[in-house]
Protein backbone atom coordinates (compact mmCIF):
# COMPACT_ATOMS: atom_id res chain seq x y z
CA UNK A 1 0.00 0.00 0.00
CA UNK A 2 0.97 3.41 -0.88
CA UNK A 3 1.65 5.89 2.09
CA UNK A 4 0.96 9.36 1.93
CA UNK A 5 4.94 10.50 2.54
CA UNK A 6 3.67 14.21 2.02
CA UNK A 7 0.54 15.74 2.83
CA UNK A 8 -0.92 18.54 1.01
CA UNK A 9 1.55 20.80 0.10
CA UNK A 10 0.30 24.59 -0.18
CA UNK A 11 1.37 25.99 -3.21
CA UNK A 12 3.36 29.18 -2.34
CA UNK A 13 4.12 30.11 -6.27
CA UNK A 14 2.06 32.77 -7.04
CA UNK A 15 1.37 33.59 -10.98
CA UNK A 16 3.42 36.89 -12.10
CA UNK A 17 1.95 39.52 -10.45
CA UNK A 18 -1.09 38.14 -9.31
CA UNK A 19 -1.74 37.78 -6.15
CA UNK A 20 -3.76 34.42 -6.26
CA UNK A 21 -1.83 30.94 -6.00
CA UNK A 22 -1.70 28.93 -9.30
CA UNK A 23 -1.59 25.85 -7.48
CA UNK A 24 -4.87 25.08 -4.98
CA UNK A 25 -3.39 21.54 -3.75
CA UNK A 26 -0.41 19.19 -4.49
CA UNK A 27 -0.14 15.60 -2.85
CA UNK A 28 2.79 13.42 -3.51
CA UNK A 29 1.75 9.74 -2.83
CA UNK A 30 4.92 7.00 -2.08
CA UNK A 31 4.88 3.54 -1.31
CA UNK A 32 7.54 2.54 1.33
CA UNK A 33 10.79 3.70 1.70
CA UNK A 34 12.42 0.48 2.27
CA UNK A 35 12.93 -2.64 1.36
CA UNK A 36 14.09 -2.86 -2.28
CA UNK A 37 16.31 -4.38 -4.74
CA UNK A 38 18.05 -3.95 -7.75
CA UNK A 39 15.72 -4.26 -10.84
CA UNK A 40 13.12 -2.70 -8.52
CA UNK A 41 9.94 -0.86 -9.85
CA UNK A 42 8.95 2.50 -7.40
CA UNK A 43 5.33 3.90 -8.11
CA UNK A 44 5.35 7.90 -7.34
CA UNK A 45 1.88 9.48 -8.07
CA UNK A 46 1.69 13.36 -8.06
CA UNK A 47 -1.51 15.25 -7.87
CA UNK A 48 -1.91 18.54 -8.87
CA UNK A 49 -4.88 21.22 -8.88
CA UNK A 50 -4.58 24.37 -10.28
CA UNK A 51 -6.72 27.11 -10.33
CA UNK A 52 -8.04 29.70 -12.93
CA UNK A 53 -7.27 27.59 -16.01
CA UNK A 54 -3.39 27.42 -15.02
CA UNK A 55 -2.31 24.52 -16.98
CA UNK A 56 0.98 22.31 -16.56
CA UNK A 57 3.38 22.01 -19.12
CA UNK A 58 4.19 18.64 -20.32
CA UNK A 59 7.78 19.52 -21.34
CA UNK A 60 8.34 20.08 -16.87
CA UNK A 61 8.43 16.38 -16.76
CA UNK A 62 11.44 14.20 -16.30
CA UNK A 63 11.89 12.44 -19.88
CA UNK A 64 11.07 8.84 -19.71
CA UNK A 65 14.36 6.48 -20.18
CA UNK A 66 17.41 7.04 -17.98
CA UNK A 67 17.77 9.64 -15.37
CA UNK A 68 21.33 9.05 -14.17
CA UNK A 69 23.37 5.81 -13.95
CA UNK A 70 21.51 3.91 -11.66
CA UNK A 71 17.87 4.96 -11.75
CA UNK A 72 15.22 4.62 -15.36
CA UNK A 73 11.70 6.62 -15.78
CA UNK A 74 10.16 3.43 -17.43
CA UNK A 75 6.74 4.80 -17.83
CA UNK A 76 4.87 8.10 -17.20
CA UNK A 77 1.10 8.60 -17.42
CA UNK A 78 -0.89 12.43 -17.23
CA UNK A 79 -4.47 12.57 -16.83
CA UNK A 80 -5.74 15.72 -17.11
CA UNK A 81 -9.52 16.76 -15.67
CA UNK A 82 -11.14 19.73 -15.18
CA UNK A 83 -11.53 20.58 -11.52
CA UNK A 84 -13.59 24.02 -10.63
CA UNK A 85 -12.36 26.57 -12.76
CA UNK A 86 -8.69 25.10 -12.91
CA UNK A 87 -7.21 21.42 -13.83
CA UNK A 88 -6.44 18.11 -11.89
CA UNK A 89 -3.84 16.57 -12.94
CA UNK A 90 -2.87 12.83 -11.93
CA UNK A 91 1.19 11.82 -13.00
CA UNK A 92 1.90 8.78 -12.84
CA UNK A 93 5.38 7.69 -12.45
CA UNK A 94 7.02 4.30 -12.51
CA UNK A 95 10.96 4.32 -11.96
CA UNK A 96 13.43 1.74 -11.88
CA UNK A 97 16.47 0.97 -9.50
CA UNK A 98 19.80 -0.35 -11.57
CA UNK A 99 22.03 -0.47 -8.52
CA UNK A 100 24.22 -3.01 -7.00
CA UNK A 101 24.73 -2.21 -3.25
CA UNK A 102 27.20 -3.65 -0.78
CA UNK A 103 24.86 -3.21 1.69
CA UNK A 104 22.00 -1.76 2.83
CA UNK A 105 22.52 1.94 1.32
CA UNK A 106 19.81 5.07 1.14
CA UNK A 107 19.46 6.61 -2.19
CA UNK A 108 17.32 9.31 -3.56
CA UNK A 109 15.14 9.86 -6.18
CA UNK A 110 15.74 13.49 -7.57
CA UNK A 111 13.00 16.26 -7.31
CA UNK A 112 12.00 18.52 -10.19
CA UNK A 113 10.20 21.52 -10.71
CA UNK A 114 6.45 21.46 -12.47
CA UNK A 115 6.21 24.14 -14.46
CA UNK A 116 2.71 25.67 -14.32
CA UNK A 117 1.44 28.25 -16.77
CA UNK A 118 -1.52 30.47 -17.98
CA UNK A 119 -0.56 32.71 -20.99
CA UNK A 120 2.52 33.67 -20.72
CA UNK A 121 3.13 33.68 -16.86
CA UNK A 122 4.56 31.04 -15.55
CA UNK A 123 5.11 29.63 -12.03
CA UNK A 124 7.12 26.51 -10.56
CA UNK A 125 5.88 24.48 -7.93
CA UNK A 126 8.98 21.87 -6.48
CA UNK A 127 8.16 18.02 -6.41
CA UNK A 128 10.85 16.81 -3.16
CA UNK A 129 13.45 14.52 -3.85
CA UNK A 130 12.65 11.20 -2.05
CA UNK A 131 15.01 9.00 -0.36
CA UNK A 132 14.49 5.46 -0.36
CA UNK A 133 16.86 2.29 0.80
CA UNK A 134 17.90 -0.22 -1.15
CA UNK A 135 19.48 -3.69 -0.62
CA UNK A 136 22.07 -6.00 -2.09
CA UNK A 137 21.24 -9.61 -2.93
CA UNK A 138 23.94 -11.33 -3.11
CA UNK A 139 26.13 -11.77 -0.18
CA UNK A 140 29.89 -10.01 0.14
CA UNK A 141 31.81 -13.51 0.90
CA UNK A 142 32.81 -15.38 -2.43
CA UNK A 143 30.70 -18.06 -3.12
CA UNK A 144 31.86 -20.68 -5.87
CA UNK A 145 30.18 -23.63 -7.41
CA UNK A 146 31.37 -25.64 -9.95
CA UNK A 147 31.61 -23.26 -13.01
CA UNK A 148 33.37 -20.49 -10.71
CA UNK A 149 31.59 -17.61 -9.46
CA UNK A 150 27.85 -19.00 -8.49
CA UNK A 151 25.36 -17.08 -10.42
CA UNK A 152 21.79 -17.73 -11.29
CA UNK A 153 21.47 -20.65 -14.13
CA UNK A 154 19.85 -19.64 -17.55
CA UNK A 155 16.35 -19.89 -18.02
CA UNK A 156 14.47 -22.77 -20.09
CA UNK A 157 12.14 -21.88 -22.13
CA UNK A 158 8.68 -23.30 -20.32
CA UNK A 159 7.08 -26.39 -22.64
CA UNK A 160 4.74 -25.04 -25.28
CA UNK A 161 1.20 -25.16 -23.94
CA UNK A 162 -1.17 -27.45 -25.53
CA UNK A 163 -4.73 -25.14 -24.22
CA UNK A 164 -5.76 -23.04 -27.33
CA UNK A 165 -5.81 -26.45 -29.71
CA UNK A 166 -7.21 -28.29 -27.23
CA UNK A 167 -9.62 -26.05 -27.12
CA UNK A 168 -9.76 -24.79 -30.83
CA UNK A 169 -10.19 -29.20 -31.34
CA UNK A 170 -12.91 -29.04 -29.08
CA UNK A 171 -15.49 -25.86 -30.73
CA UNK A 172 -14.43 -27.59 -34.10
CA UNK A 173 -15.20 -30.96 -33.49
CA UNK A 174 -18.46 -29.91 -32.19
CA UNK A 175 -18.97 -27.85 -35.31
CA UNK A 176 -18.12 -30.46 -37.45
CA UNK A 177 -20.65 -33.13 -35.67
CA UNK A 178 -23.50 -30.51 -35.31
CA UNK A 179 -23.25 -29.47 -38.90
CA UNK A 180 -22.89 -33.33 -40.15
CA UNK A 181 -25.74 -34.29 -37.77
CA UNK A 182 -28.23 -31.49 -39.49
CA UNK A 183 -27.00 -32.30 -42.88
CA UNK A 184 -27.79 -36.26 -41.97
CA UNK A 185 -31.01 -35.59 -40.58
CA UNK A 186 -31.91 -33.38 -43.82
CA UNK A 187 -30.66 -36.15 -45.74
CA UNK A 188 -32.71 -38.52 -43.97
CA UNK A 189 -30.10 -40.44 -42.94
CA UNK A 190 -30.59 -40.25 -38.85
CA UNK A 191 -32.32 -43.67 -37.33
CA UNK A 192 -35.55 -42.63 -35.60
CA UNK A 193 -36.45 -39.66 -37.85
CA UNK A 194 -39.08 -41.81 -40.34
CA UNK A 195 -40.34 -38.67 -42.16
CA UNK A 196 -37.22 -37.43 -43.54
CA UNK A 197 -37.21 -41.51 -44.87
CA UNK A 198 -40.16 -41.70 -45.93
CA UNK A 199 -39.19 -41.62 -49.80
CA UNK A 200 -36.13 -43.20 -49.25
CA UNK A 201 -37.93 -46.31 -47.86
CA UNK A 202 -41.07 -46.63 -50.71
CA UNK A 203 -38.04 -46.07 -53.32
CA UNK A 204 -36.59 -49.32 -51.90
CA UNK A 205 -39.83 -51.20 -51.91
CA UNK A 206 -40.23 -49.72 -55.67
CA UNK A 207 -37.24 -50.54 -56.53
CA UNK A 208 -37.90 -54.59 -55.40
CA UNK A 209 -41.01 -54.67 -57.21
CA UNK A 210 -41.42 -56.39 -60.82
CA UNK A 211 -42.57 -54.77 -64.01
CA UNK A 212 -46.07 -57.16 -63.23
CA UNK A 213 -46.89 -55.33 -59.85
CA UNK A 214 -47.96 -51.96 -60.74
CA UNK A 215 -51.09 -52.21 -58.08
CA UNK A 216 -48.45 -52.54 -55.22
CA UNK A 217 -46.15 -49.89 -56.44
CA UNK A 218 -48.95 -47.68 -56.34
CA UNK A 219 -50.14 -48.22 -53.32
CA UNK A 220 -46.32 -48.07 -51.79
CA UNK A 221 -46.35 -44.31 -53.37
CA UNK A 222 -50.04 -43.59 -52.31
CA UNK A 223 -48.67 -44.52 -48.52
CA UNK A 224 -45.84 -42.43 -48.87
CA UNK A 225 -47.63 -39.73 -49.88
CA UNK A 226 -49.96 -39.67 -47.22
CA UNK A 227 -47.42 -40.68 -44.88
CA UNK A 228 -45.77 -37.15 -45.41
CA UNK A 229 -49.07 -35.10 -45.86
CA UNK A 230 -49.85 -37.34 -42.59
CA UNK A 231 -53.29 -37.83 -43.80
CA UNK A 232 -55.08 -39.40 -47.23
CA UNK A 233 -53.85 -37.45 -50.19
CA UNK A 234 -56.10 -37.50 -53.28
CA UNK A 235 -55.50 -35.29 -56.18
CA UNK A 236 -58.56 -32.59 -55.58
CA UNK A 237 -56.46 -32.23 -51.96
CA UNK A 238 -53.22 -31.77 -53.91
CA UNK A 239 -53.39 -27.74 -53.76
CA UNK A 240 -53.33 -27.81 -49.93
CA UNK A 241 -50.50 -30.29 -50.07
CA UNK A 242 -48.49 -27.64 -52.12
CA UNK A 243 -49.43 -25.24 -50.06
CA UNK A 244 -47.97 -27.32 -46.78
CA UNK A 245 -44.93 -28.75 -49.16
CA UNK A 246 -44.31 -25.89 -51.31
CA UNK A 247 -41.08 -27.88 -52.46
CA UNK A 248 -43.16 -30.78 -54.40
CA UNK A 249 -45.22 -28.11 -56.57
CA UNK A 250 -42.08 -28.48 -59.03
CA UNK A 251 -43.52 -32.21 -59.51
CA UNK A 252 -46.92 -31.42 -60.12
CA UNK A 253 -47.09 -32.47 -63.72
CA UNK A 254 -45.77 -35.61 -62.44
CA UNK A 255 -48.10 -35.85 -59.07
CA UNK A 256 -50.89 -35.50 -61.48
CA UNK A 257 -50.02 -38.48 -63.62
CA UNK A 258 -49.27 -40.54 -60.55
CA UNK A 259 -53.38 -39.63 -59.51
CA UNK A 260 -54.63 -39.98 -63.04
CA UNK A 261 -52.95 -43.33 -63.55
CA UNK A 262 -53.81 -44.44 -60.01
CA UNK A 263 -57.65 -43.34 -60.97
CA UNK A 264 -57.48 -45.21 -63.99
CA UNK A 265 -56.06 -48.43 -62.69
CA UNK A 266 -58.22 -49.12 -59.99
CA UNK A 267 -61.36 -47.35 -60.64
CA UNK A 268 -61.78 -47.51 -64.18
CA UNK A 269 -59.54 -50.71 -64.48
CA UNK A 270 -57.35 -49.33 -67.43
CA UNK A 271 -54.05 -50.35 -66.73
CA UNK A 272 -50.82 -48.63 -68.24
CA UNK A 273 -48.16 -51.32 -69.09
CA UNK A 274 -46.74 -52.12 -65.99
CA UNK A 275 -42.93 -51.70 -66.70
CA UNK A 276 -43.28 -48.29 -68.36
CA UNK A 277 -45.63 -47.08 -65.49
CA UNK A 278 -43.44 -48.76 -62.76
CA UNK A 279 -40.55 -47.13 -64.34
CA UNK A 280 -42.63 -43.58 -64.55
CA UNK A 281 -43.24 -43.93 -60.67
CA UNK A 282 -39.71 -44.95 -59.77
CA UNK A 283 -38.19 -41.35 -61.72
CA UNK A 284 -41.04 -39.76 -59.42
CA UNK A 285 -40.15 -41.31 -56.12
CA UNK A 286 -36.48 -40.49 -57.09
CA UNK A 287 -37.61 -36.82 -57.68
CA UNK A 288 -39.21 -37.10 -54.03
CA UNK A 289 -36.56 -38.22 -52.54
CA UNK A 290 -34.47 -35.48 -53.98
CA UNK A 291 -36.72 -32.88 -51.99
CA UNK A 292 -36.82 -35.16 -49.53
CA UNK A 293 -32.83 -34.70 -49.07
CA UNK A 294 -33.23 -31.23 -49.62
CA UNK A 295 -30.55 -31.59 -52.85
CA UNK A 296 -33.23 -30.61 -55.03
CA UNK B 1 -34.34 -22.66 -53.13
CA UNK B 2 -33.99 -21.93 -49.24
CA UNK B 3 -33.11 -25.52 -48.67
CA UNK B 4 -30.66 -25.80 -50.84
CA UNK B 5 -28.84 -23.07 -49.71
CA UNK B 6 -29.26 -24.43 -45.87
CA UNK B 7 -28.18 -27.30 -47.09
CA UNK B 8 -25.13 -25.46 -49.15
CA UNK B 9 -24.34 -23.68 -46.04
CA UNK B 10 -24.07 -26.62 -43.79
CA UNK B 11 -22.18 -28.47 -45.59
CA UNK B 12 -19.53 -25.26 -45.90
CA UNK B 13 -19.13 -25.80 -42.22
CA UNK B 14 -18.81 -28.77 -41.99
CA UNK B 15 -16.16 -28.76 -44.43
CA UNK B 16 -14.58 -25.48 -42.09
CA UNK B 17 -14.65 -27.08 -39.15
CA UNK B 18 -13.53 -30.75 -40.55
CA UNK B 19 -10.83 -28.13 -41.80
CA UNK B 20 -10.19 -26.71 -38.24
CA UNK B 21 -9.99 -30.17 -36.83
CA UNK B 22 -6.99 -31.23 -38.99
CA UNK B 23 -5.54 -27.72 -38.26
CA UNK B 24 -5.64 -28.28 -34.45
CA UNK B 25 -4.61 -31.50 -34.66
CA UNK B 26 -1.85 -31.06 -36.78
CA UNK B 27 -0.92 -28.08 -34.01
CA UNK B 28 -0.91 -30.25 -31.49
CA UNK B 29 1.17 -32.70 -32.91
CA UNK B 30 3.89 -29.83 -34.15
CA UNK B 31 3.80 -28.90 -30.15
CA UNK B 32 4.25 -32.08 -28.87
CA UNK B 33 7.06 -32.65 -31.21
CA UNK B 34 8.78 -29.42 -30.45
CA UNK B 35 8.04 -29.92 -26.61
CA UNK B 36 9.98 -33.07 -27.11
CA UNK B 37 12.82 -31.74 -29.20
CA UNK B 38 13.40 -29.36 -26.30
CA UNK B 39 13.44 -32.12 -23.89
CA UNK B 40 16.41 -33.21 -26.01
CA UNK B 41 18.44 -30.33 -25.73
CA UNK B 42 17.73 -29.74 -22.11
CA UNK B 43 19.57 -33.30 -21.95
CA UNK B 44 22.12 -32.80 -23.84
CA UNK B 45 21.64 -33.68 -27.11
CA UNK B 46 21.59 -31.41 -30.16
CA UNK B 47 18.53 -31.35 -33.07
CA UNK B 48 18.90 -31.38 -36.44
CA UNK B 49 19.16 -27.72 -37.74
CA UNK B 50 16.50 -28.15 -40.01
CA UNK B 51 14.54 -28.62 -37.85
CA UNK B 52 14.49 -24.86 -36.16
CA UNK B 53 13.02 -24.01 -39.48
CA UNK B 54 9.18 -22.64 -38.66
CA UNK B 55 9.74 -24.03 -35.09
CA UNK B 56 8.33 -21.81 -32.15
CA UNK B 57 11.23 -19.38 -30.72
CA UNK B 58 11.41 -21.20 -27.46
CA UNK B 59 13.21 -24.19 -29.42
CA UNK B 60 15.66 -22.13 -30.18
CA UNK B 61 15.69 -20.33 -26.89
CA UNK B 62 16.42 -24.26 -25.66
CA UNK B 63 18.93 -24.61 -27.89
CA UNK B 64 20.76 -21.54 -27.34
CA UNK B 65 21.29 -22.79 -23.58
CA UNK B 66 22.77 -26.12 -24.66
CA UNK B 67 24.91 -24.40 -26.61
CA UNK B 68 25.59 -22.01 -23.65
CA UNK B 69 26.67 -24.88 -21.48
CA UNK B 70 28.49 -26.67 -24.25
CA UNK B 71 30.62 -23.22 -24.39
CA UNK B 72 29.57 -22.90 -27.99
CA UNK B 73 28.84 -18.70 -27.17
CA UNK B 74 29.44 -17.54 -30.77
CA UNK B 75 26.65 -19.91 -31.84
CA UNK B 76 24.28 -19.16 -28.57
CA UNK B 77 24.81 -15.75 -29.34
CA UNK B 78 23.74 -16.39 -33.18
CA UNK B 79 21.23 -18.21 -31.83
CA UNK B 80 19.14 -15.88 -29.26
CA UNK B 81 20.30 -13.08 -31.80
CA UNK B 82 17.52 -14.49 -34.26
CA UNK B 83 14.59 -14.28 -31.60
CA UNK B 84 15.22 -11.26 -29.98
CA UNK B 85 11.99 -9.80 -30.64
CA UNK B 86 9.73 -13.27 -31.09
CA UNK B 87 7.16 -13.98 -28.14
CA UNK B 88 5.66 -12.30 -25.34
CA UNK B 89 7.19 -10.18 -23.34
CA UNK B 90 7.86 -12.87 -20.62
CA UNK B 91 9.73 -14.91 -23.13
CA UNK B 92 11.49 -11.74 -24.45
CA UNK B 93 12.51 -11.16 -20.64
CA UNK B 94 14.18 -14.74 -20.62
CA UNK B 95 15.87 -14.50 -24.27
CA UNK B 96 17.69 -11.50 -22.73
CA UNK B 97 18.08 -12.98 -19.55
CA UNK B 98 19.80 -15.72 -21.03
CA UNK B 99 21.36 -13.50 -23.57
CA UNK B 100 23.27 -11.37 -20.63
CA UNK B 101 24.15 -15.12 -18.85
CA UNK B 102 26.31 -15.53 -22.42
CA UNK B 103 27.88 -12.58 -21.47
CA UNK B 104 28.72 -12.50 -18.21
CA UNK B 105 29.99 -16.04 -18.33
CA UNK B 106 32.97 -15.08 -20.92
CA UNK B 107 33.36 -12.21 -19.19
CA UNK B 108 33.68 -14.33 -15.75
CA UNK B 109 36.20 -16.56 -17.80
CA UNK B 110 38.23 -13.40 -19.11
CA UNK B 111 38.29 -11.64 -15.75
CA UNK B 112 39.88 -14.87 -14.18
CA UNK B 113 42.19 -14.95 -17.00
CA UNK B 114 43.37 -11.73 -16.19
CA UNK B 115 42.19 -10.58 -19.89
CA UNK B 116 40.76 -7.52 -18.47
CA UNK B 117 40.26 -5.30 -22.25
CA UNK B 118 37.99 -8.39 -23.25
CA UNK B 119 36.14 -8.65 -19.83
CA UNK B 120 35.01 -5.58 -19.20
CA UNK B 121 32.72 -5.09 -22.81
CA UNK B 122 31.34 -7.83 -22.27
CA UNK B 123 30.33 -7.49 -18.67
CA UNK B 124 29.00 -3.93 -20.20
CA UNK B 125 26.55 -6.35 -22.69
CA UNK B 126 25.88 -8.56 -19.95
CA UNK B 127 24.35 -5.91 -17.71
CA UNK B 128 22.59 -4.02 -20.60
CA UNK B 129 20.88 -7.39 -21.14
CA UNK B 130 20.26 -8.06 -17.89
CA UNK B 131 19.11 -4.73 -17.86
CA UNK B 132 16.65 -4.96 -20.64
CA UNK B 133 15.58 -8.45 -19.07
CA UNK B 134 14.41 -6.26 -16.13
CA UNK B 135 12.81 -3.77 -18.01
CA UNK B 136 10.47 -6.40 -19.50
CA UNK B 137 9.61 -8.25 -16.32
CA UNK B 138 10.82 -6.14 -12.86
CA UNK B 139 10.26 -9.14 -11.15
CA UNK B 140 12.70 -11.57 -12.54
CA UNK B 141 14.65 -12.37 -9.51
CA UNK B 142 17.38 -14.92 -11.48
CA UNK B 143 18.13 -11.53 -13.97
CA UNK B 144 18.40 -9.53 -10.38
CA UNK B 145 20.91 -11.70 -8.90
CA UNK B 146 22.72 -12.14 -12.05
CA UNK B 147 23.32 -8.53 -12.79
CA UNK B 148 24.41 -7.89 -8.97
CA UNK B 149 27.15 -10.29 -9.73
CA UNK B 150 28.04 -8.33 -13.25
CA UNK B 151 28.21 -4.93 -11.48
CA UNK B 152 29.86 -6.81 -9.30
CA UNK B 153 32.38 -7.66 -11.31
CA UNK B 154 33.11 -4.01 -12.37
CA UNK B 155 32.40 -2.53 -9.08
CA UNK B 156 33.99 0.66 -9.99
CA UNK B 157 32.20 1.65 -12.74
CA UNK B 158 29.15 1.67 -11.11
CA UNK B 159 30.07 3.23 -7.79
CA UNK B 160 27.72 6.24 -6.86
CA UNK B 161 28.62 9.60 -6.13
CA UNK B 162 25.13 11.41 -5.14
CA UNK B 163 26.43 14.87 -6.15
CA UNK B 164 27.14 13.76 -9.33
CA UNK B 165 25.68 11.68 -11.09
CA UNK B 166 24.03 13.39 -13.67
CA UNK B 167 24.51 12.29 -17.11
CA UNK B 168 26.70 14.59 -18.43
CA UNK B 169 29.01 13.64 -15.86
CA UNK B 170 29.38 10.17 -15.96
CA UNK B 171 31.61 10.03 -18.84
CA UNK B 172 34.32 11.94 -16.81
CA UNK B 173 34.00 9.37 -13.70
CA UNK B 174 37.66 8.77 -12.95
CA UNK B 175 37.12 5.31 -11.21
CA UNK B 176 39.77 2.96 -12.44
CA UNK B 177 38.07 -0.06 -13.98
CA UNK B 178 39.41 -2.98 -13.24
CA UNK B 179 37.14 -6.03 -13.63
CA UNK B 180 37.04 -9.07 -11.04
CA UNK B 181 34.74 -10.03 -7.62
CA UNK B 182 36.42 -8.63 -4.32
CA UNK B 183 38.39 -11.35 -2.50
CA UNK B 184 39.36 -11.43 0.84
CA UNK B 185 36.34 -10.42 2.97
CA UNK B 186 35.25 -11.82 5.57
Amino acid sequence: MRTLLTGILLALALLGCSDRPAVSDVELLTPRPFGYVIGDEIQHRIRVETRNGVKLQAGSLPRQGALNRWLNLNDIKVEESRAGGGFRYTIDLTYQVFYAPNEVKMLTIPGFNLVLGQGDKTAEQAVPAWPFTLSPLRELAVRLDDTGEYKRPDAMPPALRTDGPVLGLLVAGLIAVASGAGLAYLYGYLPGLPRRSIFKRAGGKLARLSGQELEQGLTVFHEALNALNRQPLFKHKLAGFYRQHPQYRQLGDQLDWFFNCSNRYFFAGEAEPGPEALGRLRKLCAACREIERGSR
Amino acid sequence: MTRTLRNAALWGVLLASSFAVVYELWALYRIDRENAWMQQLASGHDIDIGKLVGAEPEVRLARAVYFKNKHRYDEALATLSLIMDAGDRALQAKIRYNLGNVYLEQAVEQAEAKHFNEALPLAGLAKQAYRQALALDSRFWDAKYNLEVAMRLLPEMDRIDLKDDSPDNRKSKPWTTVPGFPRGLP
